[in-house]
């Protein structure tokens, strides 16, 4: 392997490393904080809620009545 | 995972992510769909004296058959019930009993009205309008104390099925709802009004705290948007504090506060002033007219009912309210 080739080898590695990082960051940013909020208030209604036998009516049917 | 609610049930106005709770601690969205969580679900049930509430205007000496769930849509520093309107419903000990239940019950133990009370009968709404439409089918009317802090639309609409309402003014400055209860004052005086136009039978409630709205001017300033916005025959009653949940450190309101407000009200043309948690003959009602003595009260308990036909016996000035 020649010199030149190697460092084209580093140059695409650290491209592809940062492209990564930025893309985690932006994942972690928009999608995994959505995700983490929604899977920890959906554990908390089946784990805690859903087992109390609270009732699960339907809210705001007033609105039919209007 | 993105089914987002907006709840139009209050002024707070919860947009919710899917399983998200509202700030009521009452309401879920569950796949886009809102659910009320305290349906048919009360952690307090009793029977009082209707002048617990307090109503001093309406059906004196009877029962009240009493309910409330869990939760709350503000969050007063100084609640006085905070056990239950703080805590979720997930976490306080409920009854099962519906709606028809409610009004079976209610029946049962002779109570002439329901009252909606102790926490914010704003968070179970549902469950609120259904047991109101069939107790007026039974002849059973329906009270509700309420800080007012709901939409306008759900309001009226209950309204149809409301006989009376005591509403919480805690104070008269969007600083103080804002520092002290985490809400708006003009909801609330916007429901006050809703309710008068609609013919509910109103009464309101003023908890006068040192230091926070126990300023006479501001009380004065109070009074008179009564008298000129829901007329002078409402009755006001001014309750004194105790050091509750996140107001431990102020003392108790002193008693003359709580008379020197009552005095500041009737100069400013309220015709019904009271005080409560402190017994006294302001605790009575008296002619507007000829300041006879009509409705002598010790605490909660009616000694005597000098009224005819909600008239003063003396004179016969009508006095206003719900007598029958």
């Amino acid at each position: 392997m020649t010199e030149q080739k190697k460092f084209r080898l580093v140059i695409l590695f650290a491209v592809v490393l940062t492209a990564l990082v930025i893309l985690q960051n932006v994942a972690k940013e928009y999608f995994m904080a959505d995700l983490e909020g929604y899977l920890t208030r959906r554990l908390y209604y089946e784990r805690t809620i859903s087992k109390k036998g609270l009732s699960g009516q339907k809210g705001m049917h007033w609105r039919e009545q209007e | 995972m993105s089914k987002r609610v907006l709840c139009e049930l209050c002024p707070t106005e919860c947009q919710l992510d899917n399983y998200q709770i509202g700030g009521c601690r009452t309401r879920i969205n569950k796949d886009g769909v809102l659910l009320s969580l305290v349906y048919g679900k009360p952690c307090a049930v009793a029977v009082d004296p209707i002048e617990k509430k307090p109503f001093f205007h309406f059906l004196p000496a009877t029962t009240a058959f009493s309910i409330a769930t869990a939760g709350c849509v503000l969050g007063c520093k100084f609640c006085q019930n905070w056990q239950i309107s703080q805590a979720n419903p997930e976490e306080t000990r409920n009854q099962d009993l519906p709606p028809e239940d409610v009004v079976r019950q209610a029946a049962y133990y002779g109570c002439r009205s329901i009252t909606y009370t102790y926490t914010e009968p704003t968070v179970f709404y549902e469950y609120m309008f259904d047991t109101a439409r069939i107790a007026r089918k039974m002849n059973i009317r329906n009270t509700m104390h309420s800080c007012g802090y709901i939409k306008e639309k759900p309001l009226r609409l209950l309204a149809k099925y409301l006989d009376a309402a005591d509403i919480d003014l805690k104070a008269f400055t969007e600083d103080f709802y804002s520092r002290i209860c985490g809400g708006r004052l003009k909801p609330v005086l916007d429901s006050l009004v809703a309710l008068k136009q609609e013919g509910v039978w109103l009464e309101i409630t003023n908890l006068v705290i040192p230091t926070l709205n126990d300023d006479m001017k501001t009380i004065r300033e109070m009074c008179r948007w009564i008298v000129k916005n829901l007329g002078p025959e409402v009755p006001i009653h001014f309750s004194r504090f105790f050091p509750h949940y996140r107001l431990k450190d102020l003392p108790p309101t002193p008693p003359e506060t709580v008379l020197l407000a009552r005095n500041t009200a009737l100069e400013a043309g309220i015709k019904y002033a009271y005080i409560g948690n402190v017994r006294g003959e302001a605790e009575n009602t008296y002619c507007p007219q000829c300041r006879k003595l009509l409705i002598e009260r010790i605490g909660y308990m009616v000694n005597q009912n000098r009224l005819n036909n909600g008239r003063c016996k003396t004179c016969g000035t009508t006095v206003a309210g719900v007598w029958q």
